[in-house]
């Protein structure tokens, strides 16, 4: 029964959006508490590739479908391209959008992955950045990273 | 005991002027104005120390009420806020700070220095944060009021011995003595009107806070007319720019 109970509230805290955690991936490092930002989690590279998981609140009721058309056209407004955007399932079960955008800025070509996932009272953003040729070097490991949001 | 730290505070300067015919080296100055500093905070020891007198013959004793000086801080903030238009900012910032009774010290490319009155310091950064996303900030306080007390001994000093200066220079008839004396009132005018400016701009710093307002564009490629623009402030912080912000500067 105990276990029972305990099982309950660990399922009812994550789609309330009680824990705002995300893996740091192989080879980055988090930052110190003063460089968080307006992020929950933020993580760097050696090479200057950064991770984060930041949360928005979502009192409006929007949908998965709503934020991450939203957080894609804003990205588009920016001057963002688009390269593709795949459904995906976090490591705790969450339904979630991985979306993939291509940047130039002072001359460089930039890669930009968003991850967003949503419940009733949060929107979950994970980010992550870099020099288009470094990103690569660490694709897998920032995947699985934004794929750990739990 | 007060008496004679008083006379001691006023004798110092008079005594080392004896010493020598009006000349006053650099050395024998500063040694000069320690001596009266020193005194004139025995002075102020000595005063704080002084009680009361009893009440006589049933009278009420007369409540005397000590001065206390108010506080001299210098406020500093530096803010990095990231916007979707640098220019409509600035205008935005440069307003807030006039409605407030300030000014703009300086304005560059994406960045405004404001000075506002020290007791709107808060209140104007609060309405600063409501121009952007905050992506970064930092505030200091610093208490000056020693080195305000400092440098306002000094120029008394520095004026009390320009003055004994130019009174030796007219009574002496020594051509030679009155040359090397003219070196030293120079010297000491210098000095005395370097002190006075570095007291005004203290004077300045505490009187009006300063706050840095860094600024971060985001790269926009539809022109405006043709963009959605949602009503969630947080979606036009994602991107690069957010991201790669720490505390003030910027990774690339």
């Amino acid at each position: 029964m105990r276990w029972a109970i305990i099982g309950l509230l660990a399922m009812a805290s994550t789609t309330t959006g009680c824990l705002r955690n995300m893996d740091v991936p192989q080879d980055f490092v988090s930052v110190d508490r003063d460089d968080l930002g307006p992020y929950d989690v933020r993580a760097v590279s050696a090479d200057g590739v950064v991770v984060g998981l930041r949360h928005e609140s979502n009192s409006n009721g929007g949908t998965l479908a709503f934020w991450s058309e939203a957080a894609a056209n804003e990205m588009k407004n920016q001057g963002y391209k688009f390269v593709k955007a795949e459904e995906v399932t976090s490591a705790s079960g969450q339904a979630g959008k991985l979306v993939e955008f291509t940047a130039d800025q002072r001359g460089m070509g930039f890669t930009y992955l968003l991850a967003v996932y949503v419940n009733p009272r949060e929107v979950l953003l994970a980010e992550a950045g870099g020099r288009a040729d470094d990103f690569k070097k660490h694709q897998d490991a920032v995947r699985k990273a934004l794929l750990s949001v739990r | 005991m007060r008496t004679f730290l008083c006379l001691a505070a006023l004798a110092v300067p008079l005594l080392a002027g004896c010493q020598e015919m009006g000349v006053v080296s650099e050395k024998s100055y500063d040694a000069l104005h320690a001596q009266n500093r020193n005194a004139q905070h025995e002075l102020a020891r000595a005063d704080a120390s002084v009680k009361p007198a009893s009440p006589k013959d049933g009278n009420e004793p007369v409540l005397t009420l000590a001065v206390v000086e108010p506080r001299k801080v210098v406020y500093t903030g530096t803010f990095t806020i990231v916007v979707r238009d640098v220019t409509a900012a600035q205008d935005s910032a440069k307003a807030l700070a006039e409605e407030m009774g300030g000014f703009v010290q300086r304005l560059s490319t994406d960045q405004i220095v404001l000075r506002v009155p020290a007791e709107k310091f808060y209140p104007a950064v609060a309405a600063a944060a409501k121009l952007g996303w905050g992506t970064s900030r930092d505030i200091s306080t610093e208490d000056v009021g020693e080195k305000y007390t400092d440098l306002d001994i000094r120029i008394k000093n520095a004026k009390a011995l320009r003055d004994r200066l130019a009174a030796l220079i007219e009574k002496n008839t020594n051509h030679k003595e009155v040359v090397e004396m003219e070196q030293e009132l120079s010297r000491v005018t210098t000095q005395m009107e370097e002190l006075e400016a570095q007291l005004a701009r203290l004077k300045s710093l505490i009187a009006y806070a300063t706050i840095t307002l860094k600024f971060q564009a985001q790269p926009q490629s539809l022109p405006p007319e043709l963009r959605v623009q949602l009503p969630f402030g947080w979606l036009h912080t994602l991107g690069l720019n957010t991201l790669f912000s720490f505390s003030g500067r910027n990774l690339y």
